[in-house]
């Protein structure tokens, strides 16, 4: 009885096995579609083609992607589009398991940190010879840049931010400052009680790198080793480091929780927080918002530097010629400056094509006015997938020097080893 | 009858014959076991031996290309070994789990005797000490952090109604390793106690009884006749307890992963870790492989224990 069962199982696992090992196919056909002259967003699709398209959005923005879906399919009567939302983890993981599989999305609407892990596993299809001029030269300076690799340029940027901008609320400062040394003042005198001139998420290196970046500081070389121990680095850990305990302008166990209740209430002057959360203070009961670009460091002049990142587009490899013209044309039509609009009306985004910088909510509504203007202060976060061993070396040290557990000072030494350990572990 | 029938045929048709049509009906479920279970099981041991990572994930992707050897997989396993972060993290991963399960199961047999007594809306009760078990896992840890924040949460609000002072839970890794017992050992305790009322409904009154007459305490019941028969049944839910709280990676993970990341791990956040946010395939794989073993080893040893003990006893 025993050996029957072992039989039945061997026979299984056998089988499961066998049907693990299927082939792949449809290679041949897209290394055709690369001969011909025409770049694909030029040429038709001439079949009916159905493109998966998976996304990481808010509802609103998903909104903003139907009606924008509505339209495409009405110019395009042989492509659908099927999207499907996903949130931002489960994106990268389920994008990489499904082509393993063979049933991925055509293209995912990822974050730009997305294309390091994607590029390097051969997920993402490399688009400098597939796509027009025409359609290249219609991005901001800079923005196809930071979604390419070695050369390659692996993403279309559907819209820019992401970043870090100085809120203010107009019930307590009447103007933006232009150096720190000027909210500082400003700072001290609103500091009172359980009022705060500043609140930022000061534990979190997203936020440290602001500061690291007015000082001069990056946090990779040019062939991506980490550079974290040096002078810039100490300066901007003593900065953050006098902040809470020299200046006493933000509170005790300032994290992102805190300084947005602080920031509802009125009781924080100034805080440090992404475009993405706009719309809730502009919203709020007690604030009159105002947005800035962060101070300029009168020691070194700089201003302060955040990462900026955005949403862009990725196409999968090796995909079929027709399915790809599909994808490019449905890029395409999403980065028009028609599209582009609906993205700064409905959801406040900053677009990716320039062309629509003109745009009236740009130039004249000041909180968009003010996150354009903090976006040329910016430099794009690396894209690569070692930019996650940074933060995780940045955050303990960051966390014991706000805690006033490490000196300032022997934080860069400690923050550099631990990053070089973990980009080693991960080639 | 059949038997005798059989005895002259083959053993397996004779075998089949008699069982074929369980067999069939259990073959749906068999298929679905070994493609979801027994297959990735012994998948992880394939890639334990391989150096799979983001780089290599190219060629495996594309051609579904592994290169694994012997020697590939011993390099894995010694790296894991050799490195200090293991023994600390291994470490801090057995702290946690004696915690946890001690309290569970601790609480989960305090709160059956209780219910087990003749009282008023025990119903009520029943159902209030069940609540963590009906909430889902991920929202329950994310209101306790919400509760342990610094400034607002609920658990130094009530603390400084007794003049103590603010705790940093989140921050520090000694708050926020007892955050996540804390809510662990709130989160664990209803299925302990469930195992135990069901052990408890089963004990023969009449023990009590002979007790009574015999002029027993309620303590003496409950140390000879109520705990020394709650163990058949506590022993494989403690078995399991353990293996769950030595692999739960939502509590620490999700209170503290983005403000105390590294310093509170345990063992399998640490493989999370490496196979998703760092793409180290391979490594996490033999890291698994370490982890399985370790509670193989253990879980073989206890059940031993708790069955020569028992023989002892009778």
């Amino acid at each position: 009885m025993k050996k029957s069962l072992m039989g039945i199982l061997i026979l299984v696992l056998s089988l499961s096995l066998l049907v693990g090992c299927g082939g792949d196919q449809a290679q041949d056909q897209a290394e055709e579609g690369a001969q011909e002259n025409l770049a694909l967003d030029q040429r038709e699709v001439t079949e009916e083609v159905t493109l998966r398209f998976w996304e990481k959005e808010e509802p609103a923005v998903r909104s903003t992607l139907d009606a924008l879906i509505e339209k495409f399919e009405e110019k395009n009567p042989n492509i659908t589009v099927e999207r499907t939302n996903m949130e931002t983890e489960d994106l990268r993981q389920n994008t990489q398991t499904a082509f393993m599989g063979g049933e991925g999305p055509h293209l995912t609407s990822s974050p730009f940190d997305h294309i390091g892990p994607f590029s390097a596993m051969g997920i993402a299809e490399e688009l400098d010879n597939l796509i027009s001029d025409e359609l290249k030269d219609r991005f901001i300076d800079g923005a196809l840049d930071g979604l390419s690799l070695e050369g390659n340029l692996y993403g279309i940027p559907a819209t820019m931010g992401n970043h870090l901008t100085l809120l203010y609320n107009k019930n307590l400062v009447d103007e933006a400052p232009e150096t720190w040394d000027e909210l500082i003042e400003v700072a001290k005198e609103l500091t009172d009680g359980d009022t705060y001139g500043l609140a930022y998420n000061a534990a979190e290196p997203f936020w440290w790198v602001v500061f690291h970046g007015g000082f001069g500081g990056w946090v990779f070389d040019e062939d991506l080793n980490p550079t974290l121990d040096d002078e810039a680095t100490e300066n901007a850990m003593q900065f953050v480091h006098d902040l809470r305990y020299k200046h006493r302008i933000i509170p005790g166990e300032s994290d992102y929780d805190l300084m947005d209740s602080l920031f509802k209430e009125g009781k924080a002057a100034f805080i440090i927080n992404g475009d993405w959360s706009y719309g809730e203070y502009a919203d709020a009961e007690n604030i009159d918002l105002g947005v800035a670009s962060i101070p300029m460091f009168n020691e070194t002049g700089l201003y302060g530097q955040p990462m900026t990142s955005g949403t862009s587009y990725i196409m999968m490899a090796e995909l079929p010629e027709q399915e790809q013209i599909a994808t490019i044309k449905f890029i395409e039509f999403m980065t028009s400056e028609e599209a582009q609009n609906m993205f700064i009306e409905e959801n406040m985004f900053l677009p990716a094509n320039k062309h629509a910088y003109d745009h009236p909510l740009i130039t004249e509504n000041h909180i968009m006015a003010g996150s354009a203007e903090q976006l040329q202060n910016g430099r794009p976060m690396p894209v690569v997938a070692e930019m996650r061993a940074i933060w995780d070396a940045i955050r303990p040290s960051l966390q014991r020097v706000m805690s006033d557990d490490l000196d300032p000072a022997d934080a860069p030494a400690q923050m550099q080893r631990r990053a070089e350990d973990t980009i080693e572990d991960m080639r | 009858m059949k038997k005798i029938l059989g005895q002259d045929e083959n053993p397996l048709s004779n075998f089949f014959k008699q069982y074929g049509f369980s067999y069939a009906m259990l073959l749906p479920a068999l298929i679905v076991v070994a493609l979801v279970i027994i297959y990735p099981f012994f998948y992880n041991f394939r890639l334990a031996f391989s150096n799979l990572n983001m780089y290599r994930m190219r060629p495996f992707i594309r051609e579904g290309i592994l290169e694994t050897s012997f020697q590939i997989g011993m390099q894995n396993f010694v790296r894991i070994l050799s490195s200090s972060d293991f023994w600390i993290v291994f470490l801090r991963t057995i702290v946690w789990t004696i915690i946890n399960v001690f309290s569970h199961v601790s609480f989960g047999i305090f709160f059956a005797i209780l219910l087990n007594r003749d009282m008023k809306f025990k119903g009520i009760y029943r159902t209030l000490l069940m609540i963590p078990w009906a909430i889902p896992q991920y929202i329950v840890i994310l209101i306790w952090r919400g509760m342990f924040n610094y400034r607002y949460g609920a658990v130094n609000n009530f603390l400084g109604l007794f003049g103590i002072e603010r705790i940093s839970w989140l921050t520090t890794p000694a708050g926020g390793f007892s955050a996540s017992i804390i809510t662990n050992v709130w989160l664990g305790i209803p299925f302990m106690m469930m195992i135990a009322l069901g052990g408890l409904q089963s004990i023969n009154p009449t023990f009590y009884e002979a007790a009574d007459i015999d002029g027993a305490s309620n303590l003496q019941k409950i140390k000879h006749i109520t705990l020394p028969l709650l163990k058949p049944v506590m022993t494989p839910a403690i078995v399991l307890g353990v293996i769950w709280t030595f692999n739960n990676l939502n509590v620490i993970y999700m209170m503290t992963a983005q403000t105390l990341t590294d310093q509170i791990d345990i063992l399998v956040i640490y493989v999370y870790r490496a196979a998703f946010e760092f793409y180290r395939y391979g490594y996490a794989a033999a890291f698994s492989v370490i982890i399985f073993l370790i509670l193989l080893v253990w879980g073989l040893t206890f059940m031993e224990y708790m069955s020569d003990e028992e023989k002892a006893v009778r």
